[in-house]
């Protein structure tokens, strides 16, 4: 390329510019919203952008777009402030000012959207719940869908005895040529199921069926024995299992690739059993993209970390009274303090108070340990859902 | 600072290159600062680098600023060694994290130019294959189309906009969110 000699102007032309320079500029465009942007600023920006290794390689680089979370109603035992509002899932967008919450309306659903609760989420995915028949015992129906183009489909059961069996897991698709990972034509489900006492995992594809040839032992290095794998939470794109066997090990299944790995064992100091486990102890993602466990008892709120890879331990606690201490309309007499949402780097909780029925809510950062005021409570967990990858780039592409 | 004296003896013992830019300008540095470019690094290893490294693609003014660089990020690297293989006590990582800081003010500093220089040097950067100077020069015109509308990006570098208004109001529909 000869190189070409430039005036000195206050705002030099892009024009010298060739489109290598700018294809590694624009793929550090830090979002989606700026990238699409830059998408329409003239007819060479635009087909940079707009083309497939373009896009690919920007999605490997660049989180994806957040439209807002879904939010199953409160469980019973939550009560008050949703009382008397329909019990539906519940869809808050990120950014109200950006999204149309019409958009990510469950109504188009058989039965609308009271009929259903949100099971898993990945991308622009959603797994549901079907909840005509109560808990629909003793097999459950889920379907697939997917909110912003109002499609979905029933997924088919599993053919194996359904008594003791955890998922469905929503798994990435293979990556197509934009980079895409998942849509209705393009993603797994993972189901792990209990057979003469040895775990296994099945695997569901688009355009088949449940894959026999996909049934292997769990964990390479722990044993296909695990007994009763309790779902912990969700961190960065992974689901963590407790492994209720006295070992305080965790598991993990790595949401893009479908596979399991050892995820440390958790501090003797703590009771893990299982059954002790309901609204006080959650595994969410803090603001590093790291997982957290946190749990609340006795008045107390520990968040604990991943040391290295074998061992998680104490980062950090508060005193939960006196962290809320300071917040308007503290309640000073309580009874104990429900983990009732969570999100990335923060927990909500609602303290119990004595005589009323109502909790009262706080949020805490789990990189500061602060406490703020928390809006009322959505839900137990938020389901997220994201933009459409790619965006769509289709006007004024000269091909 | 006790590093950066190291990585400079260091660098002085060691063999010298020769850049010539595409004014015929030379300039002489150690072979420490010149591998930060993966393409010299090449023809070093190619053995093709006696009597001068031709540059045909990039002026003095612009080579001098790459080297500029280069030799500052040359001596972090040569430090990052000496203080890695030696101590990691509490003073030793100290002297790292102030020359880090320094580092990144350099950065800083080496960043304020014109668009036009910093455009040559996203080119330099990419044709001598220097992966930090072409991260940072990119990022910085990266950082400068965030949050702003087409037309105000257009502005900023004259860029004409060549979408009748028909074509932009279409594009707009597609992805009414990010406008909004």
């Amino acid at each position: 390329m000869p190189h070409s000699r430039v005036s000195f102007c206050a705002h030099p032309a892009m024009d010298v510019m060739n489109d290598d320079g700018l294809v590694l500029i624009l793929e550090r465009v830090d979002s989606h919203v700026s990238l699409i942007r830059a998408a329409a600023v003239c007819r060479r920006w635009r087909r940079v952008i707009a083309d497939a290794a373009f896009l690919r390689r920007y999605r490997s680089h660049h989180a994806p777009a957040v439209a807002g979370y879904y939010h199953n109603p409160s469980p019973s035992t939550i009560v008050g402030v949703n009382a008397g509002t329909v019990r539906i899932p519940v869809f808050v967008p990120s950014s109200p000012s950006r999204v149309d919450s019409h958009q990510f309306s469950l109504d188009f659903l058989p039965g609308g959207a009271e009929s259903w609760s949100v099971w898993e989420s990945r991308g622009t995915l959603l797994v549901l719940l079907d909840m005509r028949f109560g808990r629909a015992f003793p097999v459950p129906d889920f379907a697939i869908c997917e909110p912003l183009t109002q499609r979905y489909a029933m997924i088919p059961p599993h053919p194996t005895p359904d008594s003791d069996s955890w998922g469905p897991f929503l798994l990435d698709g293979e990556a197509d040529e934009v980079g895409c990972r998942f849509s209705m034509s393009n993603f797994r489900l993972l189901r792990m199921f209990n057979h003469n006492g040895v775990t296994l995992t099945s695997i569901f594809t688009t355009g088949s069926s449940w894959s026999e040839k996909n049934i292997d032992p769990m964990v390479p290095g722990i044993g296909p024995d695990i007994r009763s794998p309790a779902i912990l939470g969700r961190a960065s794109g992974s689901v963590y299992f407790y492994i209720n066997d006295g070992s305080r090990t965790l598991i993990s299944l790595d949401g893009s690739t479908g596979v399991f790995s050892f995820s440390g064992v958790l501090p003797a100091s703590e009771n893990w059993d299982v059954h002790a486990w309901r609204y006080n102890r959650v595994l969410t993602e803090g603001s590093d993209g790291k997982p957290r466990i946190v749990i609340a008892f006795d008045g107390a709120m520990k968040v604990f970390a991943r040391l290295d890879s074998t061992e998680w331990a104490l980062e950090k606690m508060i005193q939960l009274s006196e962290a809320a201490s300071s917040l308007p309309g503290y309640p000073s007499s309580f009874l104990g303090h429900n983990i009732s949402t969570m999100g990335v780097g923060f927990v909500i909780l609602s303290q119990r108070v004595v005589g009323i029925a109502e909790q009262w809510p706080f949020s805490v950062s789990l990189e500061t340990m602060e406490a703020s005021p928390a809006a009322n409570n959505v839900g137990q967990i938020a389901y997220q859902c994201e933009r459409p990858w790619p965006p769509a780039l289709h006007a004024c592409l000269d091909r | 600072m006790a590093s950066a004296g190291s990585g400079d003896e260091k660098a002085a013992a060691a063999a010298m290159i020769t850049l010539i830019s595409s004014d015929n300008e030379k300039f002489e540095v150690t072979e420490a600062t010149a591998t930060l470019s993966q393409t010299i690094r090449h023809m070093i290893e190619d053995g093709c680098t006696d009597g001068g490294v031709p540059l045909p693609n990039v002026t003095s003014k612009i080579l001098a600023r790459v080297i500029e660089y280069c030799k500052k990020h040359a001596t972090a690297a040569a430090g990052e060694e000496g203080s890695s293989s030696s101590f990691s006590d509490a003073a030793f990582l100290e002297v790292d994290r102030a020359f880090l800081e320094e580092l990144e003010e350099f950065d800083d500093a080496f960043l304020e130019v014109d668009r036009a220089t910093l455009f040559d040097l996203i080119l330099a950067a990419n044709y001598l294959d220097i992966k930090g100077l072409l991260n940072l020069t990119c990022q910085k015109v990266a950082d400068s189309v965030k949050g702003k509308t087409p037309e105000q990006i257009r502005e900023m570098y004259n860029i004409v906009n060549d979408l009748t208004p028909e074509e932009e109001a279409e594009i707009r529909r597609e992805t009414q969110w990010a406008f909004e």
